[in-house]
C-alpha cells in the first residue's frame, strides 16, 4: 500500500488542501455546503477551462507550451454559432469545430517543429492570429439563439443535478490518464519534455509526437468550445478572454513541472477541484473582487511553499535552483552546447 | 589548439554573439522596410521618434525579465508590480509634492521589495518559478487595487516635476529614450563584466553543475529577481509618469508582451544565453509592429492578424538566422582543424 | 533500520506536521478573513431588500461612484447593497459572479454586463427565483432583464460627444473613435449611432472618421496608439472616444507633442481626470453623466420594482429622487438623460453645464 502511495505525495497535500479549503469556504458562507450548488458551481468553473487544461498539460509534459487554446476556442465558438444561424445540424457541426482545432495545433506544432521555434513566442503570435480570424469570421457582436441540439452537452444535467459537462470532463482526462500513462504515446510524451536531446539520438520520431500533442490539444479545445456554447449559450469573439490564467495555474499547482517531463493527470484534476473550490466559496463570501485575487495568489504560493519548506528543512542541501514541483531536484541534463539546438 | 587558433576563436566568439542579436536586427529593418513601403509617413525621424518612446519602458521591462529568463526562471509577476509600484509610488509623491524627484525612489524601491518577494519564492522556498510568479502576479494586483481603495491618480495630483522629468529632454533627445538605452547598455554591460552578470549566465547555462564551481544558485537566482524588481518599478514610475495618469488596473497583459520581446530577441527560455541586448531590440521590435500596424490604416482584423503573423516571421527569421551562423562557424572551426 | 529509512520516516513525519502547521494556520488566518470581510462592510442585512451591484470589473471609478450613488439609495430605501466583481473585464468570470448570486437569492441584482447573450442563463435562474434584475450602463438580452437604465438614447450619446469635438475644433476634421476592445457593446452602438447622426445632420458633417483604434481602456496603450495614429494622419483633428481612459491619456499625448490647439482629444471622461488640460486649454470641452447618479437610479429602479412599488412595463413613469420623472420606454428601457458638459468655466459635476440635447 505504501509502494502505491509513494511518489503521490504531491496528489495527496491537493487532496487534504481540497478539503480544507471545502472547510473554509463552509466557514465562510452558510450557501456553500449543498451537492447542488458545489456541482453547480464546479460545472461552470471547470467545465471549459478544466478541457483546456487537460489539452494545454499534454504539451507541457513535452516540453513546450501553448498559450493559444483559449484563442481557439473563440474560433470554435464562433463557428458554432455560424454553423447554427446557418441551421446546419450539431452531428456536422462538431467534427467541423473538433477540425478545426486539430489544425489549428497543427499550425502550432508544425511551426515549432519544423522551424525549431520557442513554442512561447509561436503560440503568442498564432493567439493574436487566431483571435483576428474570430473577429473576422463572428464579427464584433455576439451571437445567440442556439437550437437546443447545440447547448444540450454544456448545459444538461443528469438526474436533475450531475452535470454532464462534468461528466464529460472526468472521461476525457480518464482518457488523457490512459494514454499519458498507458501508452506508448505517453510515454514518449514524458521522454521528450525530460531529455530532449537523448530522444533525437535515439531514433524516435520527437517531431512527430510533439505536433500531435498539439493537435490532440486543439481538438479537445474544439470540443470545449461546444460545452462554453451549452454553458452560456453565446459566442463572441472574445470569448475565453481570461481564462488562460486560471488554466496555466491548474496545470502548474497540478504537479506538472514546466519544463516538461513530469506530472500526473491527478495531480491536475485535483488542482482544478481545488481552485474551484476556492472560488466558489470566496463568491459566495461576497468577497470583493481585489482581495479573491489577492487570496487566490496567496494560496497558490503558500500551498505549494508550506510543503516546500518542510521538506526543505531536512534534505541536506543541494545546488539547484529549480527544482519541480515536488521538490526533487531535477536529474541531470546534458551541458548547455547540447540543448543549443533545440533554441 | 594551434596558436593561432585563439584569437581567430576569440572573433568567432564575437561573431556568433552578434549573430544572436544580429538576427533581430536584421527584423527589424527588414519589418521597417516592409512597413515604410506601405505607408508614407513611417520613415519619417517625427515617426522614428514615436516609436522609440513608445517602446522605451517595454525596453526597460523586457531588460527587467531578460535576467531572470536567462538564469532559466520567469517573472510573470511584471505587469503587477509595475501597477503596484506605480500606484503606491506616485501616491507617495502625490502625498508630498514638495520633496521632488528623490521620490523616483519610491516606486523603485516598491519594485524591489517585490522583486525581493518574487525571488525569496523561487531562490528559498524552491517555487517552481511559473507558480511563484503566477501567485505573486494575483497577489501584487491584488495589493494594487486595495492600495487604490477604488480612486485613482489624476494628472492634477501630481507635481509638475514628474512629468518635466519623464517629458523631458537630454541635449535635444528624449530623457525617456536615453533612459531606455542607458538601461540596456548598463544591463548588457552588467552582465557581461560583472561577476554578478557571469553567475547568471552560469546558473541559467547549467544549474547541476553551478554548485560544482562553487556557485550558490539560489542567491545569484534572488539576486536576478532582486534587479528585475528594481527594474521594473523604475518601469512603474515612467507608466505613471508619462501618462500622468496612475489606475491600478494598468499595464495588464505586460508579461506576456516583456516574454514576447525577450524571446524574439533571442533570449532562449531555457535560460543561459543570449543578450539582453537582444531584448531591447524586440521590444523595440514590438513597439515598432504597434506603431506600423496603426499607420497602415487596415481593419481591426487586419491588424490583429498581422500582429501576430509578424510575431511568427520574427521568430523564424531569429532561427534561421541562427542556424546559418551556425553552419558558417562549425565551417571555420572545419578551416582552422584542417590549417 | 537504516538511515535512509529513517530519514524517510522522518520526511513523512515532517510532511504530516507540515499539514498540521498548514490546517493550523488556515484555522487561524480564519478570524482575519472574517475581520477583512467585517471591514469591507459586506455584512448580511437583517431587514429589508438585499441588492447586489455587479460592475464591468471593481477598481473603475466610473463603477466606484455608481457604488456610491446605490449605497446611497439603499440607505434611503432601507435596503442593502453589496458590491461584487471581478478585477478584470472576464466576461465568464462576470459570469460566475452571477452564478454565487444564486444560492444567496438576491432580491435584485444590478449589473452593468460585459456581453449581451453570456450572462442570460445565470439571470435568468436568477430572475425565476424571484430577483429583479436592472442593467446599466450595459444591457443583456432581454430575457435575462427587467429594465436597462442607459445613460442617455444613443443618439443623445452621440450628439454630445459630437457637439463636444465641434467645441473644441469648429471646423471639424479627420476623426478617430477609440474604444476598448472591437466587442464593446455600448461603444458599438455609441458608434453606430454617431454615425448615424454625422450622416442625417448637416451640423456635424464636417467630422470624417479615418479609424478606430482599441486601446484596451489602458492609459499607456491610449497613449501609444493615440502618437501612432497622430503619426498615420498627420492632418488628424479630433479624436473621440467613449472610454473615460482614453481620453486623458491622449490629451496628454497631445501636450507632450506639442499638438495642443491642433488636435484634441474629447468625449466621455471624468472631471478630475481632465481639470488640468481643462485649464491649460488641450481640451476645450468634453461631456459625461454623474456615475453617481447613474447608480442611485439603477439600484432605485431595481428596489422599488422589486418591493412592487412601480412596475417594470413601458409606459410607467417613475420620479426618482434628485434626478427628476423619467418613462420607460419600450422593452423596458429608461433613461437617465443628465447629459452634463464639462469646460474650464464648469470642470466639476456641481457646475457643469446641462447639455440639452
Amino acid at each position: 500500500m505504501k509502494r502505491m502511495f509513494r511518489g503521490w505525495t504531491w496528489e495527496a497535500t491537493l487532496a487534504v488542501l481540497i478539503l480544507l479549503c471545502a472547510a473554509w469556504a463552509t466557514s465562510l458562507s452558510p450557501f456553500y455546503l449543498d451537492p447542488d450548488q458545489i456541482l453547480y458551481s464546479l460545472q461552470q468553473a471547470l467545465a471549459v477551462a478544466g478541457l483546456l487544461a487537460g489539452g494545454l498539460m499534454m504539451i507541457v509534459i513535452a516540453g513546450e507550451i501553448d498559450i493559444s487554446l483559449p484563442a481557439t476556442l473563440a474560433m470554435g465558438t464562433i463557428v458554432f454559432a455560424r454553423m447554427a444561424e446557418a441551421g446546419l445540424p450539431l452531428w456536422l457541426a462538431l467534427p467541423t469545430v473538433i477540425l478545426l482545432g486539430v489544425c489549428a495545433g497543427l499550425v502550432n506544432g508544425l511551426l515549432v517543429v519544423g522551424f525549431g521555434l520557442p513554442s512561447l513566442a509561436v503560440t503568442l503570435g498564432t493567439m493574436s492570429a487566431y483571435r483576428a480570424l474570430a473577429l473576422w469570421f463572428g464579427g464584433q457582436e455576439g451571437h445567440a439563439d442556439f437550437p437546443a441540439s447545440y447547448i444540450w452537452l454544456g448545459s444538461a444535467t443528469l438526474f436533475g443535478a450531475l452535470p454532464l459537462s462534468l461528466l464529460l470532463l472526468a472521461a476525457i482526462f480518464a482518457l488523457l490518464a490512459l494514454v499519458l500513462h498507458g501508452t506508448v504515446f505517453g510515454r514518449l510524451l514524458y521522454m521528450i519534455g525530460a531529455n530532449p536531446v537523448a530522444m533525437r539520438f535515439s531514433g524516435i520520431r520527437v517531431g512527430a509526437v510533439k505536433v500531435a500533442a498539439f493537435a490532440a490539444a486543439g481538438g479537445i479545445t474544439g470540443l470545449a468550445a461546444l460545452v462554453y456554447v451549452g454553458q452560456f449559450e453565446s459566442a463572441r469573439a472574445d470569448n475565453a478572454g481570461e481564462i488562460l490564467l486560471f488554466v496555466v495555474a491548474a496545470v502548474t499547482l497540478g504537479g506538472i513541472d514546466v519544463f516538461g517531463g513530469r506530472g500526473h493527470v491527478a495531480g491536475v484534476f485535483l488542482a482544478l477541484l481545488l481552485l474551484g473550490t476556492i472560488k466558489n466559496g470566496m463568491g459566495l463570501a461576497n468577497l470583493p473582487g481585489p482581495v479573491q485575487t489577492l487570496i487566490l495568489g496567496a494560496l497558490l504560493v503558500g500551498s505549494v511553499a508550506i510543503p516546500q519548506l518542510a521538506r526543505l528543512r531536512l534534505r541536506p542541501r543541494r545546488g539547484a535552483a529549480n527544482p519541480d514541483a515536488a521538490g526533487v531536484p531535477r536529474p541531470a541534463v546534458p551541458p548547455h552546447g547540447a540543448r543549443e539546438e533545440k533554441t | 589548439m594551434s596558436a593561432t587558433a585563439a584569437p581567430r576563436s576569440d572573433r568567432l566568439v564575437f561573431a556568433m554573439l552578434q549573430g544572436r542579436v544580429f538576427g533581430v536586427a536584421a527584423f527589424l529593418v527588414l519589418l521597417c522596410l516592409g512597413f515604410g513601403t506601405a505607408s508614407r509617413n513611417f520613415l519619417t525621424v517625427s515617426n522614428a521618434n514615436t516609436i522609440a518612446l513608445n517602446g522605451a519602458i517595454l525596453v526597460v521591462v523586457a531588460c527587467a525579465e531578460a535576467i531572470v529568463v536567462i538564469t532559466r526562471n520567469y517573472d510573470l509577476s511584471v505587469g503587477s508590480v509595475v501597477a503596484l509600484s506605480s500606484y503606491v509610488g506616485l501616491d507617495v509623491v502625490r502625498r508630498y509634492p514638495e520633496a521632488g524627484p528623490i521620490l523616483i525612489l519610491a516606486p523603485v524601491l516598491i519594485g524591489t521589495a517585490c522583486g525581493a518577494f518574487n525571488g525569496f519564492l523561487v531562490a528559498v522556498c524552491r517555487l517552481p518559478s511559473v507558480i511563484a510568479t503566477l501567485g505573486t502576479m494575483s497577489i501584487f494586483r491584488g495589493l494594487a487595487f486595495l492600495y487604490a481603495g477604488g480612486h485613482q491618480i489624476d494628472p492634477k495630483d501630481l507635481p509638475p516635476w514628474v512629468a518635466a522629468t519623464v517629458g523631458g529632454h537630454v541635449l535635444g533627445l528624449s530623457a525617456l529614450v536615453l533612459l531606455g538605452f542607458a538601461i540596456a547598455v548598463l544591463a548588457a554591460l552588467g552582465l557581461r563584466y560583472l561577476s554578478v552578470g557571469r553567475e547568471i549566465y552560469a546558473i541559467g547555462s547549467n544549474p547541476d553543475a553551478a554548485p560544482f564551481y562553487g556557485l550558490r544558485s539560489e542567491r545569484i537566482s534572488f539576486r536576478a529577481y532582486l534587479i528585475c524588481g528594481t527594474l521594473t518599478g523604475l518601469a512603474g514610475f515612467l507608466f505613471g509618469g508619462r501618462v500622468s495618469y496612475v489606475v491600478p488596473y494598468l499595464a495588464q497583459g505586460l508579461e506576456l508582451t516583456a516574454l514576447a520581446a525577450v524571446v524574439l530577441g533571442g533570449i532562449s527560455v531555457l535560460g543561459g544565453s543570449g543578450s539582453v541586448f537582444g531584448a531591447a531590440l524586440g521590444a523595440l521590435t514590438i513597439a515598432t509592429i504597434e506603431n506600423g500596424l496603426i499607420l497602415l490604416g487596415a481593419s481591426e482584423f487586419v491588424r490583429q492578424f498581422i500582429y501576430g503573423a509578424i510575431i511568427v516571421l520574427a521568430v523564424i527569421t531569429d532561427a534561421v538566422v541562427q542556424q546559418r551562423v551556425r553552419v558558417l562557424l562549425k565551417a571555420r572551426r572545419q578551416r582552422v582543424r584542417a590549417a | 533500520m537504516t538511515d535512509e529509512t529513517q530519514l524517510r520516516r522522518l520526511a513523512h513525519r515532517m510532511d504530516r506536521r507540515a499539514w498540521l502547521k498548514l490546517a493550523l494556520g488556515t484555522g487561524l488566518s480564519l478570524p482575519a478573513v472574517a475581520a477583512l470581510l467585517e471591514s469591507s462592510g459586506i455584512a448580511v442585512a437583517d431587514t429589508g431588500l438585499r441588492i447586489f451591484m455587479v460592475p464591468k470589473f471593481t477598481g473603475f471609478i466610473f463603477f466606484e461612484l455608481a457604488r456610491a450613488g446605490g449605497e446611497q439609495a439603499c440607505k434611503e430605501l432601507g435596503a442593502t447593497l453589496t458590491y461584487v466583481g471581478t478585477t478584470t473585464a472576464d466576461v465568464e468570470g462576470q459570469v460566475q459572479v452571477l452564478q454565487n448570486l444564486l444560492p444567496q437569492k438576491p432580491d435584485g441584482i444590478v449589473i452593468a454586463a460585459l456581453d449581451i447573450n453570456a450572462p442570460v442563463p445565470a439571470l435568468r435562474q436568477a430572475r425565476n427565483r424571484g430577483a429583479i434584475v436592472v442593467t446599466f450602463d450595459s444591457d443583456v438580452a432581454e430575457a435575462g432583464r427587467d429594465v436597462f437604465v442607459n445613460m442617455a438614447p444613443f443618439e443623445v450619446q452621440a450628439k454630445a460627444m459630437l457637439d463636444s469635438a465641434l467645441a473644441n475644433a469648429p471646423d471639424g476634421g479627420k476623426a478617430v473613435w477609440v474604444a476598448p476592445t472591437p466587442t464593446v457593446a455600448n461603444f458599438i452602438s455609441q458608434k453606430k449611432a454617431i454615425d448615424a447622426v454625422i450622416a442625417s445632420d448637416p451640423k456635424y458633417q464636417s467630422i470624417q472618421f479615418v479609424d478606430t483604434l482599441y486601446a484596451n481602456d489602458d492609459p499607456d496603450k491610449s497613449y501609444s496608439v493615440g502618437t501612432s495614429a497622430m503619426q498615420a494622419n498627420p492632418d488628424l483633428k479630433l479624436f473621440i472616444s467613449g472610454s473615460g481612459i482614453s481620453t486623458p491619456a491622449i490629451n496628454k499625448a497631445i501636450m507632450d507633442t506639442g499638438r495642443q490647439g491642433k488636435v484634441f482629444a474629447t468625449g466621455f471622461a471624468l472631471p478630475s481626470t481632465m481639470k488640468t488640460y481643462l485649464d491649460n486649454g488641450t481640451c476645450r470641452q468634453f461631456a459625461l453623466w454623474s456615475p453617481y447618479k447613474f447608480g442611485y437610479m439603477a439600484t432605485y429602479m431595481s428596489a422599488m420594482v422589486k418591493a412592487k412599488k412601480i412596475s417594470d412595463k413601458p409606459g410607467e413613469t417613475v420620479d426618482v429622487p434628485t434626478i427628476g420623472k423619467r418613462t420607460i420606454e419600450a422593452t423596458s428601457i429608461v433613461n437617465l438623460n443628465s447629459m452634463l458638459f464639462f469646460t474650464k468655466e464648469h470642470p466639476d459635476f456641481d457646475n457643469a453645464v446641462s447639455a440639452n440635447i
